[in-house]
């Protein structure tokens, strides 16, 4: 599971080392930021193939079952103009954000009960991090 | 991108300990990143998913087919399933699959079984010929007055539904319900109050050998699945039969699939699986996953270590036998007797139905058995079973004469490839062994219907073929 951070620090930060003083520090510190999210992204990514038979988060794409999520962070809960919701989900009145996501990964009908999304949750809360990581910030 | 580093450094890391093995086995070793044994649609969905990430997959087939029990039969008039069909509202990968592959979705035709209503169903009890007193006022129905409404084929999800404990789709996992895990469907439905003709009539119907041998918290949980998932919309069909989408699935890997590939063997160990084939073809993957149904795969030697209570629990699963017979018909025979189609008997051959079909105008005419009474003609050749098929169709239907003849058989139970049709659990055997079943062996991963844990059917599938690529990745990002 270390592998992703220590081969990507390794790229980034090994042809760093031999510069000198603070600029490779610095560097080194922005390479050690973004490899953590890096991380999360890349961890969110894998646990996303979950959720992607269900949910598309590209611009376009086939039509599935579930709403696409791009750009989902920060929507109010059930009002893509396209979708069908179920009932329950257009008469919640949520927005989506890091708080509300957390929440509802981790136990969705408790949310939203009668909720079409068949979905247990995720106990694991930095499974649920790394998720709306992703969410946030989709890698291509 | 960091992930296609990880799994090529990985490679790397795992090539050394590959080619030792290689010289070990001999260089004939065909090898690949993950292999998939089975082309239903549990094997094909690992694959695609696999691909999807940059995985090299090469899935492995018995038989010289795809679709596994996805099978749309278009050597017999009216190209009928002689497996899943209908593709429910929750079954997202199903559905998922189909819109990435372009495989369209329609709407059942009029007059397809699910929305039978009463008035087209006739019911034969006793070897008596149906009439057209309605069922709930037939002199042949001896079901208690709360019953009496109810078809033979509608008790089932009437006791299943009537009093459901569950709410959630996972709920069957949580130990307040280990008691119904522990009952018959028998105890069950008595339990719920159903009399000794609603359990005798229900003892013909049910999809399993019979309500002593079917673990009530299996049955309960999936009808609890497919009644949740009619709420939230209705089902559809595949567009040219299921097999059209299972076909567009296998076509869609880099990998051809691989047919005629009975596997012999299976040696897992802890960073890599050989596989070797009755064909002489050995396989061998830093990672497998197997759907083989456990009906044919507790045939197989296994070596790798295997807890003995999963042994037992591949041991112990059940697969529910179903043989099907198709006819070519002349004429509609029912417009001449003016009784609907489609009937029920408590009979040897218990369910005769005319299905609409979106291939064919004509429709399709088909019998069925289910569970004990199908035990009782496997021993008779095919022609035998047709010929008291239809028999017993123009006995009870004598409009039916010079109209019918038998087409084609199809016995699940007897198919190698499959060796039964649905598979189902025990009393008790879902406490003993649905946590044991699917757990990995070293390098080989485990994906079938059997194993599924939310949804039903052929999305049960594709959710435990999911859950175990996800496993597969995560074990060669460990490597």
């Amino acid at each position: 599971m270390n592998h992703p951070v220590i081969l990507l620090l390794a790229l980034i930060v090994g042809p760093l080392l031999g510069a000198a003083g603070t600029c490779a520090a610095q560097a080194k510190l922005v390479a050690e930021a973004s490899a953590a999210s890096g991380v999360t992204s890349v961890r969110g990514k894998r646990l996303f193939l979950r959720c992607s038979a269900c949910h598309s988060i590209a611009d376009s794409g086939v039509a599935r079952i579930g709403p696409n999520l791009q750009g989902v962070l920060g929507r109010k809960a059930g009002t893509l103009p396209d979708y069908r919701y179920s009932a329950a989900m257009q008469a919640a009145d949520i927005i989506w954000d890091e708080t509300t996501l957390d929440r509802w990964l981790a136990d969705p009908t408790a949310v939203i009960p009668g909720t079409a999304m068949a979905f247990a949750g995720l106990t694991n809360p930095d499974d649920r991090r790394a998720i709306i990581t992703y969410l946030s910030s989709p890698q291509r | 991108m960091p992930y296609s580093l990880t799994r090529r450094s990985a490679l790397q890391l795992g090539g050394a300990t590959l080619a030792t093995a290689a010289l070990r086995a001999g260089a004939t070793d065909e090898e690949a990143d993950v292999l998939v044994l089975g082309a239903g649609i549990a094997g094909l969905h690992a694959a695609r998913l696999l691909q999807g990430v940059g995985v090299s997959v090469t899935v492995l087939e018995g038989s010289g087919r795809v679709g596994g029990r996805c099978w749309t039969a278009h050597d017999i008039p009216g190209s009928p399933e002689l497996g899943a069909a209908q593709i429910g509202s929750g079954y997202g990968r199903v559905r998922g699959n189909a819109a990435e592959l372009g495989v369209r979705l329609i709407d059942p035709p009029k007059g397809a079984l699910a929305e039978t209503r009463l008035g087209q169903f006739v019911v034969s009890i006793g070897g008596a010929p149906p009439t057209r007193v309605p069922w709930a006022e037939s002199l042949m129905n001896h079901l208690a007055a709360d019953e009496k409404a109810l078809l033979p084929l509608q008790l089932h999800s009437h006791y299943l539904l009537k009093n459901d404990p569950l709410v959630g789709l996972e709920d069957w996992h949580k130990p307040q319900f280990r008691d119904i895990d522990e009952m018959s469907l028998r105890q069950y439905f008595t339990r719920q109050g159903a009399s000794k003709e609603a359990l005798r009539l229900m003892d013909v119907a049910v999809a399993a050998l019979d309500l002593d041998d079917a673990n009530a918290l299996d049955f309960l949980r999936k009808t609890h699945y497919y009644f949740w998932e009619a709420k939230n919309g209705p089902y559809h069909l595949v567009e040219g039969g299921t097999s059209a989408l299972t076909d567009a699935m296998a076509a869609s890997l880099a990998q051809p699939v691989a047919h005629h590939k009975i596997v012999k063997g299976i040696d897992a160990g802890p960073r890599d699986v050989s596989v070797h084939c009755a064909d002489g073809a050995r396989y061998r993957a830093r990672a497998c996953i197997s759907t083989i149904p456990l009906s044919v795969m507790r045939s197989i030697p296994v070596r790798g270590t295997v807890p003995a209570a999963q042994r037992a629990g591949w041991a112990e699963q059940r697969y529910v036998d179903t043989l099907q017979i198709f006819f070519r018909f002349r004429s509609p025979f029912w417009e001449k007797d003016g009784l609907p189609a489609n009937m029920w008997t408590d009979g040897p051959f218990e369910f005769f139905a005319h299905l609409p079909s979106t291939l064919d105008p004509k429709g399709v005419l088909i019998s069925s058995v289910n569970g004990r009474a199908v035990r009782r003609l496997n021993h008779l050749s095919e022609a035998e079973i047709g010929r008291r098929a239809l028999a017993e169709l123009i006995r009870l239907r004598p409009a039916a004469a010079g109209e019918v003849e038998v087409a084609r058989i199809h016995n699940w139970s007897t198919y190698p490839f499959a060796l039964g049709h649905v598979a189902y659990f025990r009393p008790g055997d879902l406490g003993r062994y649905a946590d044991l079943i699917g757990t990995p062996v070293g390098a080989l991963h485990f994906a079938g219907e059997h194993l599924s844990r939310v949804h039903a059917g052929i999305e049960g599938a594709c959710e435990s073929a999911e859950a175990a690529a996800l496993q597969v990745l995560d074990a060669l990002d460990r490597a």
